[in-house]
C-alpha cells in the first residue's frame, strides 16, 4: 500500500469549459510516479453558474477508481471552493477607463460634499474663531491661517492612515484597508461555502 | 448649599459620561493603533494614553476659562496642519469600517485601479475643505 497524502486548496480560479485535474485542486504528496498518475486524473467539466465545490470524499472516489493499492490521508478536511470564470470576450480597454472615470468623480464629488455638511454640521468655524482667540487673543471673522492648514492636513492625515505616503516603512504589515478587503473576501467564500454545500 | 453640591454631582457625571463615549469611539476607529503602527513605537502606548486624558482636560479648562496666548503665525499654521492630519485619519478611519472602498471595487470591477481611488477620495476631501472655507464660509 502506497502512501498518499492529499491537502485540498482552499479557493482556486478556472475557467469555465475547462477540463479540472486532481493536480488543480488539491496538493499531493506521494512517491514520484505514484504522484504523477494521481494529479492526472480527471475529474470533470467545470460547469456550473459562479461558484462551485468539489468536497474530500468526491476527490477520494476519483482517486479509488482509477488507482489501485493506495492509502491515501487528507491533511484537512475543507472543501475546495472553484471560482469560475466565464470565457472571457476580449473587454475594451475604453470601457475599463471609463468606468475608473465615472468612479473618481462621484468619490471626488460626493466626498468634498460629505466633508462640507460635516463642517456645517458641527459649525467648525466658531470653533474655529474661538481657537484663533485663544492662541492670539484677537477676534476674526475668517480665520483663514487655520483653515488653509486644516484643509491641506485632512489630505495629509488620509494618506498616512490608508499607507500611501511611506509604503516601505511598515515592517510588512499590511494596510488596514488590504486587512480588511481580505477578511471581507474570507466572509463571502465562507457564506458561498455553506450555501452551496446544502443545496448539493 | 444642597443645590451646588447637586450640581457638582451632575457636572461630574455628564464629564465620566462624555469622556467615556469619546474614548469609546476613538477606539473603536484605531487610529492610535494605526499611528503606533506607522511610527513603530508600541512601547509608548500607555504614554500616548496618558497623554490623551490629560491634554484633553487641559484643553477644556483652557477653553472654559476663556485663556488666551499671543503666539506667532508660524505655530498657529503647524497646530492647524495636525488639525487637519487628525480629521483626515477619523474620516478614513470611518470610511474603512463602513468598507466603502471594497464594495465600489468589487461592484465596478476596477481591481487594478484600487489606489486611484484613494487619489479620488483624497482629492476631493481636500478641495472640498478648501472651497468650503474659502468661498461658501462669509
Amino acid at each position: 500500500m502506497e502512501k498518499v497524502y492529499i491537502q485540498l486548496k482552499a479557493n482556486i480560479d478556472m475557467k469555465l469549459k475547462s477540463k479540472c485535474i486532481v493536480g488543480d485542486v488539491a496538493y499531493v504528496a506521494a512517491k514520484y510516479h505514484i504522484k504523477k498518475k494521481i494529479e492526472n486524473i480527471e475529474l470533470g467539466i467545470v460547469e456550473g453558474d459562479f461558484y462551485n465545490i468539489i468536497s474530500p470524499t468526491t476527490l477520494a472516489q476519483n482517486i479509488i477508481d482509477k488507482v489501485d493499492n493506495v492509502d491515501l490521508k487528507f491533511i484537512d478536511d475543507q472543501d475546495v471552493l472553484i471560482n469560475i470564470h466565464p470565457v472571457s470576450k476580449k473587454e475594451n480597454k475604453f470601457w475599463l477607463v471609463l468606468r475608473v472615470m465615472v468612479v473618481m468623480v462621484l468619490l471626488s464629488i460626493g466626498t468634498g460634499i460629505a466633508i462640507m455638511n460635516f463642517h456645517e454640521d458641527v459649525s467648525m468655524k466658531d470653533v474655529h474663531i474661538r481657537i484663533y482667540k485663544i492662541l492670539t487673543g484677537m477676534d476674526i471673522k475668517r480665520p483663514l491661517i487655520i483653515q488653509i492648514p486644516y484643509s491641506i492636513g485632512i489630505g495629509v492625515g488620509m494618506a498616512l492612515f490608508f499607507n500611501k505616503v511611506v509604503p516601505d516603512r511598515f515592517g510588512g504589515d499590511p494596510s488596514p484597508m488590504e486587512v480588511e478587503m481580505s477578511s471581507y473576501r474570507k466572509k463571502v467564500n465562507g457564506y458561498i461555502r455553506k450555501k452551496l454545500k446544502k443545496g448539493d | 448649599m444642597a443645590i451646588k453640591a447637586m450640581c457638582i454631582l451632575i457636572g461630574f457625571c455628564e464629564g465620566i459620561a462624555v469622556g467615556t463615549a469619546f474614548m469609546a469611539f476613538i477606539t473603536i476607529l484605531d487610529i492610535v493603533p494605526r499611528l503606533i503602527q506607522i511610527t513603530k513605537t508600541v512601547k509608548y502606548i500607555k504614554l500616548y494614553e496618558y497623554t490623551m486624558i490629560i491634554n484633553v482636560m487641559i484643553i477644556v479648562l483652557i477653553d472654559i476659562c476663556n485663556i488666551s496666548f499671543n503666539l506667532s503665525y508660524t505655530v498657529i499654521i503647524f497646530i492647524g496642519l495636525f488639525m487637519g492630519i487628525y480629521v483626515g485619519m477619523f474620516a478614513s478611519a470611518l470610511t474603512e469600517i463602513t468598507n466603502v472602498i471594497p464594495i465600489i471595487v468589487k461592484t465596478f470591477s476596477i481591481y487594478n485601479y484600487a489606489s486611484w481611488i484613494f487619489a479620488a477620495l483624497i482629492l476631493g476631501k481636500v478641495l472640498g475643505s478648501l472651497i468650503y472655507w474659502i468661498y461658501i464660509v462669509k
